[in-house]
């Protein structure tokens, strides 16, 4: 099993990676979505947020080993020749996207949690730390946060999120239509190799 | 079988020990749910721990009589944090007060197995009338010990806190508590 990726197929860390945070993506849209619009019980939603903490402090990591293992290969897999220009273009510009979405995301939850009031020393009726699995808390750049902010960079943070879901359908549409229509490699490659 | 109607128990079954027969409260059976409604959410205060003193003559309901006491200080929410303010001088400030109380006045069937329920309910040393709807979930001989009786009552209810003094986080939390109670009682 290859490690490193090459003209002749992705490795297995390439690989490893694209599929868990497929899977740890998938399940945090649907966890934001389930905890804020969704759950009524307070104490269930609250366990809810701090575990979409926990997960969302775990993508970014894994999003930053993804970036820079992909930055530190030698080549990679080539597109299918007969794919015409603009597809080409479609998919380097969408992989970027996808790429800048999976830092951007759980940057801008981060930075959400911590300029909530809720996240300063003295919040009444207590404090609520952004701990990632009980383990150690987040920085928090706004040491003294105000609901607006907090708002502000919500709505970014559920923008881009938005934005992130529908870029995914398109991303999964387009690597089944790679593999039913086209017949070609690109989806088999990415689970085999 | 869920719920024996009322009526037929009282004309079948074997008159009770003594009237006004005392009962005891089962302790793990028995617990109170008060929901808090906060924009849109809620959260569930549980007091688990609860005594007091019932007489009640099964021949006989609308005689019943009861003290109830609600540990305040046992109250949970599920979560440490939230506990801790619940508890505290800005919520149920359980240091002075450090228990609820329920007198029961009168209980008036309302069914064959409805009753509504009207009492005293005392809470920040302050004493108001509440009423509460009770539905019938057990009532029968205790399984397993025949000369002992279960009864068994859902109630629920409402509370305004502005009655007791209670205004924190008015209005955004509501004013209204919609309370559950289950009771189980045995016979002594
Ligand atoms: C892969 C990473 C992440 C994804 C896909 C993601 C996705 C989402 C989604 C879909 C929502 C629901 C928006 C709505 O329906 O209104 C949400 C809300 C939220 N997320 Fe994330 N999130 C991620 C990372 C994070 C991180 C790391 C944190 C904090 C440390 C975080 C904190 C929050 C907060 C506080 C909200 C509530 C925002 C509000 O409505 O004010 N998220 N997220």
């Amino acid at each position: 099993m290859a490690l490193r990726d090459g003209p002749g197929g992705w490795g297995w860390p390439s690989r490893v990676l694209h599929w868990g945070m497929a899977a740890l993506i998938a399940a945090m849209l649907g966890l934001g979505v389930y905890m804020i619009r969704i759950e009524r019980d307070l104490i269930v939603q609250y366990q809810l947020i701090q575990l979409h903490k926990s997960l969302g402090a775990t993508a970014l990591l894994l999003a930053v080993l993804r970036l820079g293992w992909r930055l530190a290969q030698p080549g990679r897999p080539a597109l299918p020749a007969a794919m015409p220009a603009w597809q080409r273009r479609a998919a380097t510009a969408s992989h970027l996207a996808l790429y800048a979405l999976m830092l951007a995301l759980p940057v801008s939850g981060w930075l959400t949690a911590s300029a909530s009031p809720l996240n300063d020393a003295d919040a009444v009726p207590f404090r609520i730390p952004n701990m990632v699995f009980g383990l150690f808390e987040l920085p928090d750049p706004f040491p003294r946060g105000t609901e607006a902010l907090e708002a502000a960079l919500g709505t970014l943070h559920r923008g881009l999120a938005l934005t992130l879901a529908l870029l995914l359908t398109v991303h999964v549409a387009a690597a089944v239509k790679h593999h039913l229509h086209d017949r070609d490699q690109v989806l088999r490659r990415m689970w085999r190799g | 079988m869920r719920v024996l109607p009322l009526l037929i128990l009282l004309f079948f079954l074997p008159p009770a020990a003594a009237p006004g027969a005392t009962w005891e409260i089962v302790p793990g059976a028995t617990r109170v749910e008060v929901d808090v409604h906060w924009l849109g959410r809620v959260v569930t205060l549980r007091f688990d721990r609860l005594w007091g003193s019932i007489a009640f003559d099964r021949q006989r309901p609308d005689r019943a009589r009861a003290r109830i006491t609600v540990d305040a200080r046992r109250v949970s929410t599920g979560l440490a944090v939230v506990d801790a303010f619940v508890r505290g001088p800005d919520y149920l400030n359980v240091e002075t007060y450090p228990t609820i109380g329920f007198r029961l006045d009168r209980l008036v069937r309302t069914s064959q197995s409805t009753a509504d329920v009207l009492g005293q309910l005392t809470l920040f040393g302050i004493t108001r009338p509440i009423s509460l709807q009770a539905q019938v979930f057990r009532y029968g001989p205790t399984p397993g010990a025949p000369d002992r009786f279960d009864a068994g009552f859902d109630l629920t209810g409402a509370v305004d806190r502005r009655a007791f003094g209670h205004t924190t986080g008015l209005p955004q939390i509501d004013a209204t508590l919609p309370i559950r109670i289950r009771l189980l009682m045995r016979s002594v």
